[in-house]
């Protein structure tokens, strides 16, 4: 009998808990219903969720006090639902998102071959200037040079249109010829020039040597499809100099591919494991490196890493510290230790899905840990030699003005690269 | 860099309001793994590239949520909060301070404040913007972009009397800067930086035609770059203004550290969090009578107000009040007639807003106003104002005249919308704008948004 009284009273108990918050709020009728949904009972149907997302729609459409444009409205709304999760790679791309997505993964489109950033003048959008120009492009061929800035195409002006929309308007379909209103060097009148659109692979992968040093410097920008044959191309380029060390740059590589990840790290280290894969069934697939792929690096090698290197940058710099091969340099990564699928849809958006996460062969779990905010906690990979970036003004800002032939960065100015370089002299032989 | 700053604070601007992944900042550095390209088979989604096809959202939401059982990582165990994340999506990309989606903890806590039950500091807080970006009235053309590129600050609307920002001296109008260490971005700062680097590039043109001027780029180089670094460094630990006003009114224990800009001024508090209860409706001993447009005012103002022929009302700490209840007590104090409209801003024939019963007897009324008379509240005042019923005593408002309607989910979750503006006059004329110019109220109902 007390047994059943001490029951009674843990129910009410229970049922006090389960409503505090309705009392509180004044609106006890709400845990009535919850309570009657424990217990089995009917109440009021609760609607589904497809049904409260389209009365939600529904509603902010017809009661909202500014027009809304339903499309936008859809997509924001299919946004939040993968946003839900709270695992910030699992996102809905909308279609010109998700187009440039597809555009820099592949690093293989048709076009003219050229990098292209907004170019303003006191403040206003001008046309977009040529940044980069692939000497084995299009463009290149019919006289498009770094530097110059394209203001019309197709004899329509571009002013005032984002980078983005230039973009979709110089690519097309290959074999066409697409016309360029270019100011040479940004100055003078424009000039037309005729470009044939062609498959075109964005360079990912650049080199150069300093030769005060005998230091060869390799720049990787991201593992997309063609990333390691560049990659064992500029390397070749680099070895016809004596050298004494290798630094190679993935600081800002945001990743790609793990396969292209993988066939690099093949050029390291013969059949090693280089990461290992936790699906969602539990199961693990671990990747593995090829044998016959090994190159003969003679001399040290440093890796610069910084917030900005994730995912498969990630990987490759990890297994090479991870194996012996390289010492890390600068600051943390980002710690991206997750895999994701794209699946295209039929209106041209897409859907990036997290499907597996990592860890890596020595290092494990590099996932990077945020607090409420989303502010860093820990995660990514610790360099080796931990070196912050000097402040330093950006090229445009300076005086005297700056004339550089490459994006590469110049020893002279950028505090990391100069620690790699000592780092990698004071292994050398 | 610079570039960098502006963006991630661009990105802050797009998710602050509710989102709360980090979506489209992440995506610049954020590339896929894929392994063989496994397409899945969607019942109506399936891929072919062409951008012309628009699948209905409910195929859509169906589709994403089947898509995300068969292939997300960990198992998802409630639908619900799918859907719950679809509505937030949804409310946020509106980029509008007024219009928040909120979870049920949330919901319970910012209801109460309605109903003049305080929680965190004791002070009601809110979404505001300064400057308006782009016009409010829009054509075909959705201007959300703008909208949700900008960062609302966080600003105090209300005190609750004897509570402990109100002990510590905090004021409406004054905003939050910092919470426990945290920054909150503002567009302030990025715009201040921005103008430091229109600064610096006329400096190093100027230098580059006179080289005497020479130490003072170098010393604008310098400013601009400490300026860089501490953008960065706060942009590393910051919290967003939905998030730290969550802090700030959700909780009964503890303490939370924080930064204000008060007159112009930095104010750092150290503040305990209770319970606090604005008081209700009263009248006070000099006779006004103290108006929140909660439950029971309508009924309580008519018994305060049978047989008289004047009386004074207190409008002031009035910043969320309910609009049905508002006109309700409107309908207590007026005659029958039209007050206004109520402009949807959709190209549609704005609402007049009637006053259907009224009262027979003619009430001469005098109305306190001040910063934290908001919303429906303003609405009251210029809608009484403008038919010559009330004199307004005190003031400005606080410029948001606004109707904001509640809307609460099967799972104790939320949000609100905006469904129009109040005008006293002309339909389509921006109350919020115009209201000093148009209104017969002249400073008293001037926008109070800027100082």
């Amino acid at each position: 009998m007390r047994a059943v009284g001490f029951l009674v009273s843990l129910i009410v108990l229970f049922a006090l808990g389960f409503s505090w918050r309705d009392i509180q709020s004044g609106d006890p009728a709400d845990a009535i219903s919850a309570f009657h949904g424990i217990l089995g009972g009917s109440g009021a149907a609760k609607p589904l969720p497809e049904q409260e997302f389209q009365q939600a729609f529904n509603r902010i459409q017809v009661e909202y006090y500014r027009p809304i444009e339903p499309k936008k409205l859809k997509y924001a709304g299919i946004s939040g639902m993968m946003a839900s999760l709270g695992d910030p790679h699992t996102m809905f791309l909308v279609p010109q998102i998700a187009r440039e997505f597809d555009r820099d993964t592949k690093a293989n489109y048709v076009g003219v071959g050229a990098k292209l950033s907004t170019y303003t003048r006191h403040g206003d959008i001008v046309g977009a200037r040529a940044v980069a120009v692939f000497s084995e492009g299009p463009g290149y061929a019919a006289g498009l040079r770094r530097g110059d800035v394209i203001v019309g195409v197709n004899g329509k002006s571009v002013e005032g249109l984002s980078v983005e929309e230039d973009v979709d308007r110089i690519m097309g379909q290959e074999g066409t010829l697409v016309k360029l209103s270019i100011l040479k060097s940004g100055e003078g009148n424009p000039v037309v020039i005729a470009v044939r659109r062609s498959h075109v692979v964005t360079p990912t992968v650049e080199s150069t040597y300093f030769p005060q040093y005998k230091v060869g410097y390799i720049y990787i920008a991201s593992f997309s499809e063609p990333t390691a044959e560049q990659f064992d191309r500029e390397l070749a380029k680099v070895e016809q100099n004596p050298l004494r060390g290798l630094v190679i740059d993935v600081r800002g590589n945001p990743g790609g591919y793990l396969e292209t990840a993988v066939e690099m790290l093949s050029r390291f280290k013969a059949n090693k494991v280089v990461v290992g894969m936790k699906m969602r069934d539990g199961s693990i697939d671990h990747e593995y490196t090829v044998g016959n792929m090994v190159h003969d690096f003679n001399y040290p090698i440093a890796i610069l890493i910084n917030g900005d290197s994730a995912s498969a940058a990630e990987i490759f710099s990890g297994a090479l510290r991870d194996y012996k091969v390289a010492t890390l340099v600068g600051t943390h990564s980002y710690g991206k230790a997750s895999v994701q699928e794209v699946y295209p849809f039929k209106d041209g958006s897409s859907g990036k899905v997290t499907i597996a996460r990592y860890f890596l062969p020595l290092s494990g779990d590099i996932g990077r840990r945020v607090d409420e905010d989303g502010s860093y906690i820990s995660g990514g990979l610790e360099p080796d030699v931990k070196v912050e970036e000097d402040d330093v003004l950006p090229d445009d800002l300076r005086n005297p003005p700056v004339n550089r032939t490459s994006d590469l960065p110049d020893p002279a100015d950028d505090n990391q690269l100069r620690r790699a370089i000592e780092v990698v002299l004071s292994k050398a032989r | 860099m610079t570039t960098e700053v502006k963006r991630s604070l661009k990105a802050a601007g797009c998710v602050l309001l509710g989102l709360g992944a980090v979506a489209f900042g992440a995506i610049w550095r954020d590339r896929v793994e894929t392994g063989g390209s496994d397409r899945l088979l969607l019942s109506n989604l399936v891929a072919s590239n062409s951008n012309d096809v628009d699948v209905p959202e409910s195929r859509f939401f169906d589709d994403i949520m089947a898509l995300l059982h068969k292939k997300y990582v960990d198992p998802i165990d409630d639908d619900m909060k799918l859907s719950d994340g679809a509505v937030r999506g949804m409310v946020a990309s509106l980029g509008d301070p007024n219009s928040l989606y909120m979870d049920a903890d949330q919901y319970r806590v910012y209801a109460n404040a309605r109903d003049g039950k305080f929680e965190g500091i004791g002070a009601d807080l809110v979404l505001t913007r300064d400057n308006p970006k782009g016009p409010v009235v829009t054509g075909g053309d959705s201007d959300s972009e703008d909208a949700s590129a900008t960062l609302p600050k966080l600003m105090v609307a209300a005190v609750v009397p004897g509570s402990s920002a109100d002990k510590a001296g905090l004021k409406p109008g004054d905003w939050a800067e910092f919470v426990d260490d945290h920054w909150i971005p503002n567009d302030e700062a990025l715009e201040r930086f921005q103008d430091m680097e229109k600064e610096l590039v006329q400096a190093r043109n100027l230098t580059r035609k006179d080289p005497s001027a020479a130490p003072k780029f170098q010393a604008l180089a310098s400013e601009y770059l400490k300026a860089r670094r501490l953008l960065q460094d706060e942009a590393e630990k910051h919290v967003y203004p939905i998030k730290a006003r969550d802090r700030l009114m959700i909780g009964t224990a503890g303490v939370v550290r924080t930064q204000w800009e008060h007159d112009g001024h930095p104010l750092i508090l150290v503040l305990n969090k209770g319970k606090w209860d604005l008081p209700g409706f009263g009248v006070e001993p000099d006779g006004a009578i103290r108006l929140p447009f909660i439950a029971e005012s309508p009924d309580r103002l008519k018994e305060a107000l049978a047989g008289k022929s004047e009386a004074t009302i207190d409008l002031r700490n009035n910043v969320d009040g309910d609009y049905d209840t508002m006109v309700d007590c409107l309908n207590a104090v007026a005659p029958s007639g039209d007050y206004g409209y109520i402009d949807t801003h959709r190209n549609e024939k704005p609402t007049v807003l009637k006053v259907a019963e009224g009262t027979k007897e003619h009430l001469r009324l005098t109305l306190i106003v001040g910063r934290t008379t908001r919303g429906a509240a303003e609405i009251f005042a210029q809608a009484l104002a403008s038919r010559g019923i009330a004199k307004i005593v005190g003031g400005p408002t606080a410029g948001d005249p606004h109707v904001v309607r509640w809307f609460k989910l099967p799972d104790g979750a939320g949000y609100t919308l905006v469904t129009g503006t109040y005008s006293s006059t002309t339909p389509g004329v921006l109350a919020r704008r115009d209201s000093s110019k148009s209104s017969p109220l002249g400073d008293a109902l001037a926008t109070g948004g800027k100082r």
